[in-house]
């Protein structure tokens, strides 16, 4: 017997020892009807973005019902530190290190299918790249998300099935060292990143200024907007939201402040810390608040059940 | 989503993913998890895998994609594997020895490789479907397998099996009964 038939005849022995999970299906079926819930309230227009944006100046805030129309809620409640499905909200993502090309297959195998469709939809990609150890990442909207903006990763040309579709906010599980995100990536020199703002969904125009007064329009599609901006968000940042009637909002983009590799003894920008989730296991990286008078801050609030 | 459809998969093939999650992952709950996760995703997006020639090897293919991202995520985690009980293997033939020491240095293969192992050697996949599951070309597949065989025959050589058996696994020459 060679070594290829003492390797099956092992693997098959060491299979035989497997003893069967009894409650497979109740676990599958729970699990997976918890997904469902989650990609269900993604599709219904964002509200599985489960976050909440503190800005000095106070926002409006839309809050997406199941009818996918936005009904906005008063300025005074935009101070909440909390409050899930607020918007808009907004977030960077470091391209840095990841800013690689995209394998195209990749990209056309991102391309998400629902219900009954009988092809997979087309999707906006609003940035992508490859890490270097070969990761493929997008993000994008479709139509069936809408506004709700998806993260998405993979390799070899193909996507994660197992996680693949997940709207990008801080509840996201995806939030590990694999990640372009800023928390994910304090340990090295960043150069460029991304900067997504999320407003709501009849935003006509999104700008943004880094010294807070000259601002520059971003790309704008669906109320989210997109820039590429060089190094950190410096601390007088401001990013300003429009619609048909005007100005509706503006404020300090969350994470603006000196950059901490510069002055890593800065207490006035967030930083993050890498903990367990309890539910997962996984590590995760967490906000933590910055000291008084701190720009922005993003809590993270529960997913949907 | 035809939910007895699902529930008549998992019933039918539910146990035969657990042994290949089991022969995947490196421990005994890591293989319960990848099953019951996998599974869960293939329940949310099962009208699209029921569609599928063999939704079975889309599970699989799932699972392999699974595992290989949680690697990637965990690796830098340190696995003080030497600390966890050992699952005990009924030694009926005496053959226990070889066949312990081989699955041993199988699960110290990068999970690519290991994969390209169980798919073959458990599961018998032709290359063009162990290359569909793996998200690779057929070459690759040749390629990672001939690695993981060379890479068992090195670490064969540095692993805790007595010499005759590193000796055995090294030439295929000893007949398992």
């Amino acid at each position: 017997m060679n070594v290829e038939e003492m390797l099956r005849t092992s693997l098959h022995g060491e299979a035989d020892t497997v003893p069967p999970i009894s409650d497979l299906l109740d676990r599958a079926v729970g699990r997976g009807r918890h997904k469902q819930r989650v990609r269900r309230a993604a599709a219904v227009g964002g509200s599985a973005l489960t976050i909440a944006a503190v800005v000095g100046g106070g926002l409006a805030v839309a809050n997406l019902g199941p009818d996918n129309r936005a009904s906005v809620t008063p300025n005074s409640t935009a101070g909440s530190p909390t409050g899930a499905g607020t918007m808009p909200w907004w977030d960077t993502w470091t391209t840095g290190r990841h800013n690689g090309p995209v394998d195209q297959t990749f990209l056309t195998a991102a391309k998400p299918m629902y219900g009954n469709e009988s092809q997979p939809e087309d999707i906006q990609t609003w940035a992508t790249g490859s890490m270097p150890d070969g990761t493929d990442w997008v993000l994008f909207t479709s139509a069936t998300t809408g506004h709700a903006l998806q993260w998405l990763q993979g390799w070899n040309g193909a996507p994660d099935y197992g996680e693949s579709r997940q709207p990008v906010d801080r509840g996201m599980t995806w939030t590990s060292f694999e990640s372009p995100t800023l928390a994910a990536h304090n340990d090295y020199r960043l150069e460029q990143q991304w900067l997504i703002v999320v407003g709501q969904p009849d935003t006509t125009a999104i700008s943004y200024a880094a010294d807070g007064s000259d601002f520059t329009a971003m790309d704008v599609h669906d109320g989210i907007g997109v820039m590429k901006i060089d190094g950190y968000l410096p601390t007088g940042a401001r990013v300003q939201l429009s619609d048909p009637s005007g100005v509706y909002a503006t404020g300090t983009p969350y994470g603006a402040g000196p950059d901490p590799q510069a002055s890593p003894t800065s207490g006035s920008a967030a930083t993050t810390t890498p903990t367990a989730s309890p539910s997962s296991g996984y590590a995760r990286a967490q906000t933590a608040p910055a000291s008084s008078g701190a720009p922005a801050q993003i809590t993270p609030t529960p997913s949907p059940h | 989503m035809t939910e007895q459809s699902f529930s008549d998969f998992v019933v039918a093939r539910g146990h035969e993913l657990t042994r290949f999650a089991h022969l995947l992952s490196p421990n005994r709950a890591e293989a319960e998890d990848l099953v019951q996760d996998t599974l869960a995703s293939a329940y949310a997006s099962w009208r699209r895998i029921e569609r599928a020639h063999s939704p079975e090897a889309y599970v699989r293919r799932m699972m392999v994609n699974r595992h290989i991202s949680l690697w990637r995520r965990h690796r830098n985690r340190v696995e003080p594997r030497h600390l966890l009980p050992e699952v005990p293997t009924a030694d009926t033939t005496g053959r226990a020895d070889v066949s312990d020491a081989l699955l041993r240095l199988v699960r110290d293969l990068p999970p690519k490789q290991r994969a390209a192992v169980v798919l073959r050697y458990y599961a018998d996949y032709p290359d063009r479907d162990i290359a569909e599951a793996l998200g690779c070309s057929q070459a690759t597949v040749r390629s990672q397998i001939s690695r993981a065989l060379t890479s068992l025959r090195d670490l064969a050589e540095h692993a805790d099996v007595v010499p005759e058996d590193i000796s055995l696994i090294k030439h295929g020459e000893r007949t398992l009964q």
